[in-house]
């Protein structure tokens, strides 16, 4: 009996099972909380409703709202339509994005084509940008006089070309768009598993004579594996959620996804309606999880940063290098620093659209007195926007390497087990809870104090809370992809000089892994940066971000102030991430 | 388990800390406001009052909120007001969610929607108007809200397009073969003025048959309940272009050299003399020309400063401290105010109806039901 609790005492006190405890704790009060909330509303009686049942009391419980999504003459608008429209361009989005960002990974961390850098930066570059202006890119480019607004497009503009209607707004824009916004997560994800690959494995194969399609097929896929996984989550994740570029480039032809859908009833204060969407939403991307979760399950680990040293021979191109490094840094140039210019243009024109040279303005960055407005660099309540921007995104992304650090070592250890897929699954939730709903939420729980805590409400501690929140899954996913690769042995080793495991986290684990937490680091700190949708919950008038303040302006028809700080948010995010390569010492 | 309890908990909570009618009273009567506000004010005493209060906090849907904030600052340097610009569908959401869990830092509202406030908050809801200001602020703009300035919202067309006159007299004019696909709406659903201002049409049943006989010399034979929602039929029928906001309206009818219409507000005409937008108002449009969408500046019971809110309220009403909104397009609900800008001068004349706060409760939605299944 004694030596029954012994063992059972030992099992518990195993590192990933001590880690993994306290880190289910925190993601269970943080995470299943608030959706428990969501999904209770769903079946309750809103009280803008209480009109619609004579006596009947607001709170109460009903089924009016799945009833009303699901099963009644508005069901096709509001939600089979956007149903569809959703798939196909999650679907498109994903395959894309990801066949783009594998193949770019691999082109840059194994063969010796040019440029590396400057493809990197550029892969990079549209995922710093807030989502909606790209797709304002697009349409300055594509929009024909014929449609709506009447306006040529720049293309059209200079080569007299007209696109056709479903180029310039729909299904293929949105897909369009999104790839170039965000297959920087396959590309990144995807590159820090292979520059931490052990290199010996490729040399073996090559001595055998394998062809250089047979290493990639046959060594570096399934080595890449989890970070292709974390990479297609992610991607999923990110189309069945994405409201920026749907709204912008859908809305105009019609075309509802079902995250525009969600937006429109919470805008129109129809909640009810929206937390049914965002049940809807979590159960469809938490079935996209499980269903890989048990695809990668059933293969065994693949750990590859072993002990032994590697070296850096690369993958030769031959004669063709040249020429593939400019056709790629073209085809991934143009896309990333295109927008980039035209906002850097609007935002120097003092007015908007038609650029020329007597409209040449350093206004809207220096200027006094703009309609009221002082420039962006010179206003205080934009200083300390900018400050609390840098300031909050810089926390939440140092929270969320420790949590990364620890999520990806309980979960890669415990490989399998029901805690590991558990933490996964729980920590994945906050994507697919739409940002307003997650903000209000927040706003609910924390507003008052509960028991020790003080009441959080206008302090910049509840926004990095809620934004660490909302940033868990990419926390979780990277720190997983980047354990995943450590072999077992290593620690093993550790164990044998020291008793404490802390210092084996700190001397052995935490240096290999260094490159997946940088990437961590970067991904929240730049999602926390561009946050708009939850924060506009939080917000209170000390604790102002730039988004809330950029967002004004659009309201405003200021785009000149718009596109002026979506720069200055490229720049903080910039600065973020060498901070963060400064930090880890990384070199490369 | 344990979680479903612990949401079930949150949830109690945040209904059980609601404050009951009696305090919001007491308040009122410390505060001297609503029953209890006083003929004149002494002011000198207010600001010392305001002195030793916590700094007023705002909320507004408009990004100009720092504005007035600097301009009063220059009034009152040694009184804090902090602001924030929330847009208009997270601060109702917001604002319950504060009250439902017992934090009233809240001092001053500025929003849209009065109807959605009135519902939701009743009688912690404030109108509160500064005695100079007893004469020029009308009944109706006073009572039960201090509407504070309005969104006038119309019918426009490109003047360089129709120099002479108005391509339509009257509103059914939007309804017929001519204009099938001419007409330009910013989707209702997006645009909360134009869901107002339709709502408002459909409401004014008894008008809108009367144009309708005006325009066709017959009663209107219905398929729907009312002339109001038989307009609103027809004018999806007719194919109209539904864009994203009501700069699409102003863009796209500056841009076209044939025939367009569309609905859109006053404010959007402050882009006019600056050579963006070239549009007009249809002046002389049967049943009205437009209708006046308003905009409330409400105190909120149970807050810490509300004699900072007393002086505040004082200042946006002024002239300096409204000149961001009344010279922008948005006429106070002053009747001794007129514009100062040329471009402004038509709203004076237009004939414009209000909004009635109780049928938009009543409609609004299945306004928004009606639209989604009929579009």
């Amino acid at each position: 009996m004694n030596q029954a609790l012994q063992r059972m005492r030992q099992r518990l006190m195993r590192p990933h099972i001590i880690v993994g405890l306290v880190v289910l704790v925190i993601l269970s009060a943080l995470v299943i909380v608030p959706v428990a909330e969501i999904l209770f509303e769903s079946f309750r009686l809103q009280d803008r409703d209480v009109r619609r049942f004579p006596g009947a009391e607001a709170g109460q419980w009903v089924l009016f709202y799945w009833e009303r999504v699901l099963a009644s003459s508005l069901s096709q608008r509001i939600f089979y339509g956007p149903l569809i429209n959703t798939m196909i361009v999650t679907v498109c989005f994903t395959f894309l994005a990801m066949l783009l960002g594998v193949a770019l990974a691999w082109l840059v961390a194994r063969t010796d084509m040019p440029f590396k850098a400057l493809i990197s930066a550029s892969v990079v570059l549209p995922y710093i940008l807030p989502a909606w202006t790209i797709a304002l890119a697009w349409t300055t480019l594509f929009r024909t006089d014929s449609q709506t607004l009447g306006a040529a497009g720049f293309l059209q503009t200079m080569t007299g070309m007209a696109v056709p209607d479903w180029v310039t707004f729909g299904l293929f824009p949105i897909t369009i768009v999104m790839v170039i916004n965000y297959y920087a997560y396959a590309f990144l994800l995807t590159t820090a598993a292979l520059s931490s690959m052990n290199r010996q494995l490729e040399e073996a194969a090559m001595m055998h004579g394998a062809s250089l399609w047979t290493i990639i097929r046959r060594v570096n896929l399934p080595l890449v594996l989890p970070a292709l996984v974390s990479s297609f989550v992610l991607t999923f994740a990110t189309g069945l959620g994405a409201f920026g570029v749907p709204y912008l480039l859908g809305l105009p032809a019609d075309v509802q996804v079902m995250a525009t859908y969600l937006y429109t009833s919470t805008t129109l204060g129809r909640y009810g309606d929206a937390y049914v969407l965002t049940v809807i939403l979590i159960a469809m991307a938490g079935i996209t999880i499980l269903l890989t979760s048990r695809l990668v399950g059933l293969r065994q680990s693949f750990a590859t940063m072993t002990g032994k040293a590697g070296s850096s021979q690369l993958i030769p191109l031959g004669r063709y290098r040249r020429v593939i490094g400019i056709a790629v840094v073209t085809a991934v140039g143009i896309p990333a620093f295109l927008p980039l210019g035209l906002m850097a243009l609007q935002s120097l024109q003092s007015g908007i659209g038609n650029f020329t040279w007597d409209g040449f303005t350093l206004d809207y960055w220096i200027g006094k007195n703009i309609r009221g407005f002082d420039g962006v660099l010179v206003d205080s309540r934009m200083l300390k926007a900018i400050w609390n921007t840098f300031f909050i995104s810089f926390v939440v992304g140092v929270i969320s390497v420790i949590a990364a650090f620890a999520s990806g070592y309980a979960v890669a250890k415990g490989r399998g087990s029901r805690m590991a897929t558990l933490i996964e699954q729980v920590a994945f939730i906050p994507y697919l809870v739409p940002g307003v709903a997650l903000g209000a939420v927040f706003l609910a729980m924390f507003a008052a104090p509960i028991g020790p805590l003080p009441s959080l409400y206008g302090t910049t501690t509840l926004l990095i809370l809620a934004c660490f929140v909302s940033q868990l899954p990419f926390a979780v996913r990277s720190g997983t992809t980047a354990m995943m690769q450590i072999a077992g042995e290593l620690e093993e080793a550790g164990s044998m000089h020291t008793r404490s495991w802390l210092t084996i986290a700190r001397r052995i684990l935490i240096p290999l892994a260094k490159r997946g937490l940088l990437v961590a680091f970067v991904l929240t700190f730049i999602s926390t940066a561009k946050e708009l949708n939850l924060v506009i919950m939080l917000v209170t008038p000390r604790t102002e971000m730039l988004s809330t303040v950029a967002i004004g302006f659009m309201d405003l028809a200021m785009e000149q102030f718009a596109n002026a700080i979506a720069l200055i948010l490229v720049a903080i995010t910039l600065l973020g991430a060498l901070v963060a390569k400064a930090f880890s010492g990384d070199r490369k | 388990m344990k979680t479903l309890i612990a949401g079930a908990l949150i949830t109690a909570v945040g209904f059980s800390a609601s404050v009951c009618a009696q305090d919001f009273d007491e308040w009122l009567q410390a505060a001297q406001m609503g029953a209890y506000a006083p003929e004149q004010e002494d002011w000198e005493a207010v600001h010392a009052a305001a002195l030793n209060e916590l700094p007023l906090q705002v909320y507004m849907t408009s990004s100009r909120v720092n504005q007035p904030i600097e301009t009063f600052s220059e009034l009152y340097p040694d009184l804090v007001v902090e602001g924030a610009n929330i847009p208009a569908a997270e601060m109702l959401e917001r604002v319950r969610r504060e009250r439902a869990a017992g934090n009233y830092n809240i001092g001053l509202l500025h929003a849209d929607s009065p109807e959605a406030y009135l519902s939701m908050f009743g009688d912690q809801l404030v109108s509160y108007v500064p005695p100079e200001f007893a004469d020029v602020i009308p009944e109706n703009a006073r009572d039960p809200l201090l509407v504070y300035r309005y969104l006038p919202t119309g019918v426009t067309y490109n003047p360089s397009v129709y120099p002479d006159e108005a391509p339509v007299t009257n509103i059914w004019d939007l309804t017929t073969e001519e204009f099938r696909g001419k007409v330009l709406i910013a989707d209702p659903l997006q645009t909360g003025s134009v869901l107002t201002y339709l709502t408002t049409l459909v409401g004014m049943e008894d008008e809108m048959a009367a144009a309708y006989e005006a325009r066709f010399g017959a009663p209107i034979q219905l398929q729907e309940d009312t002339a109001g929602w038989e307009f609103i039929r027809r004018l999806l029928d007719n194919d109209p272009v539904i864009v994203g906001g009501t700069r699409d309206v102003a863009e796209s009818i500056t841009n076209s050299s044939e025939l367009l219409v569309g609905f859109n507000n006053f404010s959007r005409m402050r882009e006019v003399p600056t050579g963006r937008y070239n549009f007009t108002f249809v002046m002389g449009l049967e049943p009205f020309d437009m209708v006046n969408l308003p905009t409330h500046l409400t105190v909120m019971a149970g807050n810490e400063s509300p004699n900072a809110a007393k002086l505040f309220v004082r200042h946006l009403l002024s002239d300096k401290g409204g000149a961001p909104w009344f010279e922008d397009g948005n006429p106070p609900s002053r009747t001794d105010w007129s514009p100062s800008e040329e471009w402004a001068q038509p709203i004076v004349e237009h004939t414009k109806v209000d909004v009635d706060y109780q049928y938009l409760l009543e409609t609004t939605d299945d306004f928004i039901d009606f639209w989604t299944i009929n579009r």
